[in-house]
């Protein structure tokens, strides 16, 4: 039931600051935090509560099950009989580690829109609460059409963020990231359709729930149609997740959407993809995710490598940032499909250290635009100067983001590529490059933002006290993830391993502590 | 007997009754709110009458080779009343200052909804041709009503000509398939068609499609849509939107269902297929590409009936019961998508000035956020997002057509609704857009007309509440409306 | 135990990054110094007390737990103290914390004092990390925070852009190398299954020589020659002088630039197990020694001379890992700690005294100013040439070339040029120091005074500097040998031991012959120039080409920017607009272009639409009538 209050939560939350925003916009906000922070007290709980039940369950047992899904927490209610949709919701470790960074991020969030003055906070802080109530859906939702459902819910009102409060190129930017994520979605339902019949047509029960799904098709050899099904969904987190070539929208929309917006984006939003390809790849297509690995691998480093050239060039600072981010994503996609265990628990720790980076490196440059009211790299310079922490953090996320070792971000990159390495040599070594790439664009960055003398009178604030809890926060948090991932990788993957590959050393004895 | 022949054409006697009293009233002395008000009870009463009988006897056979009083002629009766109801409701406040005569509006509504009705349920030619011109000659006049903008003229000419000629096409079509057959109830008629099907009859079966495809703006008979339905006054656009599309794709679905079903004939299922399938394409790619940059709503209204109705083409070709549920549903969720922004753009219009362009909406969303929140949810419903009842019809549409493994149509429908998204979206963005630009009056930005006034009306109030409602409620609870179609046969 | 050593200089960085902001220098100085020195005090405990153990359990690993574990593979946080890491530890502990105690002095009044000491310790701890790390992970750890800390160092006076950019090349460079590193890492765990290298060492010799083992020597070995800025990779070092002068003695002497010499030590069965790797290094070593030396020949600016020395004295030590001389190659690398550290230090009081100047040919007559200076430095120098007997230079270049010269593949060859090295280094340092301290005060000679803290590290260092040589002297001269037992246990060196004493004599005398051979040589350029120039200072231009080729890096610097740099950096403006997103834009052109030609035909005529249906009605006909 606690799930239920997961997704009100935040809705709830929503509607009350936008009632009480007419009135006070500080309570309204301060209304929204309670709501995010209640929304992480639960998971908390629940997390603790199962966690004795998942450290029993897992292990020999996830070999036996296959790739039926084992849920710590479940509500299951008939909602669509006749179409075979019901509303289910279930929690996994996975699961719990994404809610996890979606309150991070919701708190982040306010609290980086708590400093700028807006026109209708009301409306504001209403969507900021749809999207995070949209996000948790999706990572909750046990059942196809339900995660489709939310799916497009976190997208409408990010769209209404865009639009309403973006910059100046704010429709383009809108409507691309609606198009984009609106086509792909459309064939994610065809394929789930097809997936329904399919299943329907061979076992006569009709039904959209995944559990059922998982452990039909989990099973079914690899087959062409699976494929194509596969696809569908790889397609529409392919695009979720900006992977070159479908990238197109994701540069826009981050430079274009308010500070907030950009950190839902980047932070929930991508992940979204991001969970739905390990969730779905495993659960339903793991015959098929190997059949097409070797394609998504070349498109993965494709993307790593497209993503880390065009960062350097780029004078938009959130330009600079998207590209990065497109850039990581593709070492999801490579720990994804190298279907390795080392490969998988990478990009679980991807998703969390890219998610606390990127939004922290938006936060920054939000901040910076709040400050000097400009985005363009040229106009600045010297800012070390006039701002010295809100510099530091800039840098220091710069460095993070380009794989400092102790960061989340190198761990991520190291076990992706280590990964990568047992299937495919020469993607793995690209993909090192790639992390080259990031090096230079973030220097590049730093020396040109903070570096030098500012031009001209430069008098500006420095980061406030909030803001400058939240980003130490976010700072440690990727350390932590970095230097202590032992908890998620025990709460996210060990029930996944089962059908992964793991590493089998050409010599030596090997597997040994180091 | 009788009785019950009485008690089943019940809602069409109260309809026709209805508009005698009326007529009555106008002839002894002229009322405005009078007439409306008996006209709305008489629509609700038949409204009633059509839930209620369908409880009492859920199946009458056909009652006479003219009828077939089924699950389908009831609830696609029963959307037709539920459309004109709400029509009658806008035009209050749209003719309540209109200084010429206003109570014949209700008569031609009234005679309209009869023509509806009977179509909705013929099952004979004769009984057919008695309901089309039931239903058009009352547009004829419906569309034309406002007689001091030019506009409406233009509207109704063009609808009077080549309605016209189309019903022409359709008399020439069936009198092509009478003389091959020598029958004229459509339920003889697939009878007959299973066994094979000669040149002559199919011309005549395609003569009927195209003069049906005409009055549903099937692409390429499109092209009048937009003129007429930025043309006509709001309550009447309101009607050729919904009530006339109701009634004709029922009868569409009455006339081709049985033939393209699987059982039907090869010979007959394999051409009309084709044409069915060319004719879903063309509008679906057509309709959508034509709204693509439309700025007045009422057009790009137009334009999107053309797409939608290419959509309800993909179950027709699928012809399998589930799929003539899928159809239903969507039509009825099409239908209140509709007349909720048709209610909107009416609460800001009268007989004397509507504002229906794209830009007088601007920043909607901060002058009136509640008509907003409707606005923009019917058009979400418009582009098939959750939470609305349109994802469910499209999702019903897409089940029905990949069950039935119509795989081009699919994917011409997802191109389709794709590039729909792209306007629809527009409807949306500027409500939400430039609001601190106009707050702040900055030239050079088009202050929006509609809506700057706190003046309401009443009637289209309730339109876009029911349809909120409706929209919202099969969004999140479609199950109620599924299991009711589910009895639903034809 | 161990850990207590790398995490207190860390401790120190995150309490003056937290709080130094606000507090007085006085805080700033003593944690920054006080916890690198309270960990010099605990490395050299440690250091004593292993060597107080038998040889054979000479190796102490602890652990802080496991950070990864997953099925198939797992890492943890194991430090290993053995000799040679032990070794590391204590030399770059105690000049770690001589420099930081002479930077609390030397950094007062330059701004930021915080923030430097912050960035100081974080480097040594990270240098710790590097040297005690039990496994591959956690030395690239260290490896990447010292490559960072170096950058934020080089970077340190960030308002000049200049430091900036050499800052980023340094960090851009090296970790250009430390990709291959990592591809080595990749390696290691496909073929090994674990990342621990006494484990990977251990089966690797098990396993023998092969194709697998020689790939990752070779590219550890890449890894390794970007951080300590060999051939190819020599670029960023004499920009990195950018950063304060404590910094490069620091870079120098104790941390960064040792680092690559230390992993090559770490790894040595692999190349002992692949020869051509080996041979590599050596020849790399040797080409590396020898560019330094000539380019350092011709430099004006004082810290780019010792740069470019230090470069040359880290070929010697790839030379030695490269001929088999894995002791003595460590034996340099202390040594060179010592004097290279004093002469920065010493450089650094120089360019304070003389109000930051840098041009050699602009100072002189720092003798008159400063006595203990002038000693001190010629120490240094002494050390740097290796003048015979007194000075530890001497001992650990003339063990190296030893083993050169007994080099199985052209073992005299390397020993020419590892000798005509000692040559150039006389020339080039004495060079500096005839223009520095003798002769008359140049320029406006106004002498800014020193502070009493500088002088008691870099005497500390000079005795460091003289005495650590007699850790281990040849046969013929009383035959010390407290280093290579010591590090015997891990070290155990290769090839044979010795070439007859009387061979041996007499390669020392040449070397030694050549070292004051060098020292004349700079005399006699220096007589020279003062007759030709006078006093007035020499710019680049009135070189000769092939000095001006010398005074470039040997063109270094040209080549990569017009073969790599500039070449990249237009790729990237090229791709710069996305153009695969262009794709899309296409796309939404060409539905736009339809719905134009469409709107066409909606030209509102009534016989315009008939036609329309007519049209449509043949068609549909057709389509019945004829299908």
């Amino acid at each position: 039931m606690s799930l239920v209050y997961l997704l009100l939560l935040p809705f709830v939350g929503g509607v009350l600051a936008a009632v009480i925003a007419l009135k006070s916009r500080t309570w309204a906000h301060a209304v929204m935090m309670i709501a995010v922070v209640a929304m992480g007290v639960i998971v908390g709980i629940d997390f603790g509560v199962t966690g004795a039940a998942m450290a029993s369950a897992s292990g020999g047992s996830a070999a036996a099950s296959g790739g039926s899904l084992r849920y710590l927490l479940e509500t299951n209610a008939p909602w669509i009989p006749s179409l075979g949709i019901s509303f289910h919701l279930g929690a996994d470790g996975l699961t719990f580690v994404l809610l996890a960074l979606t309150v991070v991020l919701g708190i982040v969030s306010l609290v980086a829109s708590w400093r700028s003055t807006r026109e209708h906070e009301a409306f504001y802080l209403l969507s900021i609460g749809l999207v995070i109530s949209g996000v948790t859906g999706v990572f909750i939702a046990a059942d196809l059409i339900l995660f489709f459902l939310f799916w497009e819910l976190m997208i409408v009102p990010m769209y209404f963020l865009i639009s309403a409060w973006g910059g100046k190129g704010r429709e383009r930017a809108a409507m691309k990231f609606f198009l984009f994520t609106q086509a792909s979605g459309l064939l994610m339902l065809l394929s789930m359709i097809g997936l329904y019949l399919a299943h329907g047509s061979s076992t006569g029960t009709y039904t959209f729930d995944l559990a059922a799904l998982s452990s039909w098709s989990s099973g079914a050899a690899a087959s062409v149609p699976m494929v194509l099904l596969f696809t569908g969904f790889v397609i529409a987190f392919g695009v979720k997740l900006a992977v070159v070539p479908a990238h197109a929208w994701a540069p826009d929309a981050y430079a274009e959407a308010p500070t907030a917006g950009s950190i839902l984006l980047s932070g929930l939003l991508l992940k979204s993809g991001a969970y739905g390809l390990l969730r779905f790849s495993i659960a339903l297509f793991p015959a098929q995710t190997r059949q097409i690995a070797p394609v998504m691998l070349i498109l993965g480093v494709i993307t790593i490598l497209y993503g880390g050239i065009l960062a350097i060039r780029q004078t938009d600072i959130k330009r600079i940032i998207a590209y990065s981010s497109i850039g990581h994503m593709g070492f999801i996609i490579l720990g994804l499909f190298s279907w390795t265990t080392l490969g998988y628990t990478g990009a679980i720790v991807m998703i969390l250290s890219h998610g606390f980076t990127t939004s922290a490196l938006f936060f920054v440059s939000g901040a910076l635009e709040d400050r000097i009211g400009i985005r363009d790299i040229d106009g600045m310079g010297g800012l070390r100067k006039v701002v010295p922490r809100l510099a530091g953090a800039g840098t220091a996320f710069l460095v993070f983001a380009l794989a400092l070792p102790g960061t989340g971000n190198f761990l991520a990159e190291f076990l992706v590529l280590t990964g990568t390495f047992q299937v495919d040599i020469p993607i793995a070594v690209l993909g090192v490059v790639g992390s080259i790439l990031s090096v230079i664009y973030a220097l590049r960055a730093v020396h040109r933002v903070f570096d030098g003398v500012r031009k001209g009178e430069g008098k500006a604030e420095d980061l406030r006290a909030h803001e400058t809890v939240a980003l130490a926060a976010l700072a440690v948090l990727v350390v932590w993830i970095g230097v202590l991932p032992g908890p998620v990788i025990k709460a996210a993957a060990p029930d996944r391993a089962a059908q992964l590959q793991t590493t089998v050393p050409y010599l030596g004895q090997g597997g040994g502590n180091g | 007997m009788v009785s019950s022949i009485v008690v089943a054409l019940l809602p069409q006697i109260v309809v026709a009754a209805t508009s005698i009293v009326v007529m009555l009233m106008i002839a002894a002395k002229r009322m405005y709110t009078p007439s409306f008000w008996v006209t709305t009870t008489g629509l609700t009463v038949a409204f009633v009458v059509m839930i209620v009988a369908r409880a009492a006897q859920p199946e009458v056979g056909p009652v006479s080779i003219f009828f077939a009083l089924d699950g389908a002629s009831r609830f696609m009766g029963a959307l037709v009343l539920a459309v004109n109801i709400l029509t009658a409701l806008l035009s209050y406040r749209y003719y309540r200052d209109y200084d010429d005569n206003r109570e014949e509006f209700h008569l031609l509504l009234l005679l309209e909804t009869l023509g509806s009705l009977v179509l909705v349920a013929s099952s004979h030619f004769v009984s057919f041709l008695l309901g089309l011109e039931l239903l058009s000659v009352p547009l004829y006049g419906l569309l034309g009503y406002v007689r001091d903008r030019d506009h409406p003229f233009e509207a109704a000419t063009k609808y009077f000509v080549l309605t016209a000629g189309a019903s022409a096409i359709i008399v020439f079509g069936f009198a092509l398939i009478y003389y091959q057959t020598g029958t004229l109830s459509l339920p003889e008629l697939s009878q007959k068609l299973t066994t094979g099907l000669d040149a002559v009859t199919a011309a005549g079966l395609v003569l009927v499609l195209a003069g049906l495809a005409f009055k549903l703006a099937v692409f390429p008979f499109h092209m009048w849509a937009a003129d007429v339905y930025q043309g006509s006054p709001l309550p009447s656009t309101a009607v050729i939107a919904t009530a006339s599309k109701i009634a004709v794709f029922a009868f569409l679905y009455r006339f081709l269902g049985p033939m393209l079903h699987p059982a039907a004939g090869a010979s007959v299922l394999h051409s009309l297929d084709l044409a069915i399938t060319v004719l879903a394409v063309a509008s679906m790619l057509g309709g959508n590409l034509l709204a693509l940059r439309q700025t007045n709503v009422k057009r790009l209204l137009a334009y999107s009936s053309t797409a939608n109705l290419g959509y309800l083409l993909i179950p027709l070709a699928a012809g399998s019961p589930q799929s003539l549920h899928s159809a239903f549903f969507y039509l009825a969720v099409y239908a209140a998508a509709n007349m909720g922004i048709l209610g909107t753009l009416t609460l800001s219009s009268t007989s004397a000035s509507e504002s229906t362009e794209l830009d007088d909406y601007t920043g909607l969303l901060y002058r009136r956020p509640v008509v907003s929140a409707g606005f923009i949810l019917m058009a979400l419903s418009l582009a098939g997002l959750p939470l609305s009842a349109g994802f469910f019809g499209k999702l019903y549409l897409f089940e029905a057509g990949m069950a039935a493994g119509r795989w081009v149509l699919i994917g011409v429908f997802v191109a389709g609704s794709v590039i729909g998204l792209y306007y629809y979206l527009r409807l949306v963005f500027v409500q939400l857009s430039r609001s601190p630009v106009v707050e702040t009056g900055t030239p050079g930005t088009p202050t929006p007309t509609a809506l700057t006034d706190t003046a309401a009306n009443p009637g289209a109030l309730v339109t876009l509440a029911v349809t909120f409602v409706f929209v919202l409620g099969i969004g999140i609870f479609p199950q109620q409306l599924l299991s009711l179609l589910r009895t639903v046969g034809m | 135990m161990i850990w207590i050593i790398p995490l207190l200089p860390i401790a120190g960085f995150l309490v003056l990054t937290v709080f130094g902001r606000r507090s007085p220098w006085q805080f700033s100085a003593g944690v920054g110094a006080g916890t690198v020195g309270v960990s010099a005090v605990l490395a050299l405990i440690a250091g004593f007390t292993l060597a107080s153990l038998p040889a054979a359990e000479r190796s102490v690993v602890s652990s802080l737990g496991s950070w990864v574990v997953i099925p198939g593979f797992s890492v943890n946080f194991g430090l290993r103290l053995d000799a040679l890491s032990d070794l590391m530890t204590m030399v770059v502990t105690v000049v770690a914390f001589l420099i930081h105690l002479y930077s609390t002095a030397f950094m007062r009044g330059k701004g930021d004092y915080h923030r430097y000491f912050a960035y100081l310790n974080l480097f040594v701890g990270s240098m710790l990390l590097l040297v005690l790390g039990s496994n591959l992970l956690v030395l690239f750890v260290g490896w990447e925070g010292v490559g960072l800390c170096s950058y934020l160092l080089i970077g340190f006076w960030y308002e000049n852009p200049e430091n900036g950019r050499a800052a980023n090349k340094a960090f851009i460079v090296t970790r250009i190398a430390d990709a291959a590193l990592l591809v080595a890492l990749f390696l290691t765990v496909a073929a090994f299954g674990t990342l621990d290298i006494p484990k990977v060492l251990a089966s690797a010799s098990a396993a023998g020589g092969s194709g697998i083992v020689t790939a990752i020597a070779a590219l550890l070995l890449v890894g390794a020659i970007g951080k300590s800025a060999q051939l190819p990779f020599q670029l960023w070092l004499p920009d990195a002088m950018a950063g304060p002068t404590p910094v490069s003695a620091l870079i120098h002497a104790a941390t960064m630039v040792t680092a690559g010499v230390y992993l090559v030590a770490r790894m040595h069965i692999f190349y002992a197990l692949s020869p051509g790797v080996q041979l590599a290094v050596a020849i790399i070593g040797a080409a590396t020694l020898l560019y330094g030396g000539l380019s350092a020949l011709t430099q004006h600016d004082i810290k780019r001379i010792l740069a470019y020395s230090t470069i040359s004295q880290i070929g010697y030590m790839f030379l030695g890992l490269g001929v088999g001389a894995w002791s003595a190659a460590m034996f340099h690398f202390m040594n060179h700690a010592f004097f290279k550290a004093l002469l920065f230090l010493g450089a650094g009081v120089v360019i304070h005294r003389l109000n930051d100047e840098h041009d050699i040919f602009r100072m002189g007559g720092v003798r008159r100013t400063d006595r203990l200076l002038f000693w001190l430095f010629m120490i240094g120098a002494g050390a740097l040439t290796g003048i015979p007997l007194v000075t530890s230079g001497f001992y650990s270049k003339e063990a190296i070339l030893e083993s050169a010269w007994l080099y199985p593949h052209a073992g005299p060859f390397f020993w020419v040029i590892g000798a005509f090295g000692v040559f150039l280094t006389g020339a080039y340092v004495f060079r500096l120091f005839f223009h520095v301290f003798t002769g008359k005060p140049k320029g406006e000679g106004g002498s800014r005074p020193a502070s009493a803290i500088f002088y008691p590290p870099m005497i500390l260092l000079g005795l460091g500097a003289i005495f650590a040589g007699f850790l281990r002297t040849p046969r013929d001269l009383g035959n010390v040998k407290v280093i290579s037992s010591f590090l015997n246990p891990v070290l155990a060196s290769q090839g044979k031991e010795s070439a007859g004493i009387s061979t041996e004599a007499t390669l020392q005398i040449i070397v030694a012959a050549l070292s004051l051979l060098g020292v004349l040589a700079a005399w006699l350029g220096y007589r020279r120039s003062l007759k030709r120039r006078g006093t007035e200072a020499v710019t680049g231009h009135e070189l000769s080409v092939g000095g001006r080729f010398l005074l470039s890096g040997m063109g270094a610097d040209w080549l990569a920017d017009n073969l790599v740099v500039r070449p990249f950096m237009w790729f990237a403006g090229l791709l710069r607009r996305d153009w695969l997103a262009l794709v899309y834009v296409g796309v939404g052109r060409l539905s736009v272009l339809f719905h134009q030609a469409l709107r066409y035909t909606q030209s509102g005529l009534i016989r315009w639409y008939l036609l329309g249906i007519g049209v449509g009605v043949l068609v549909t006909l057709g389509m019945v009538v004829f299908a």
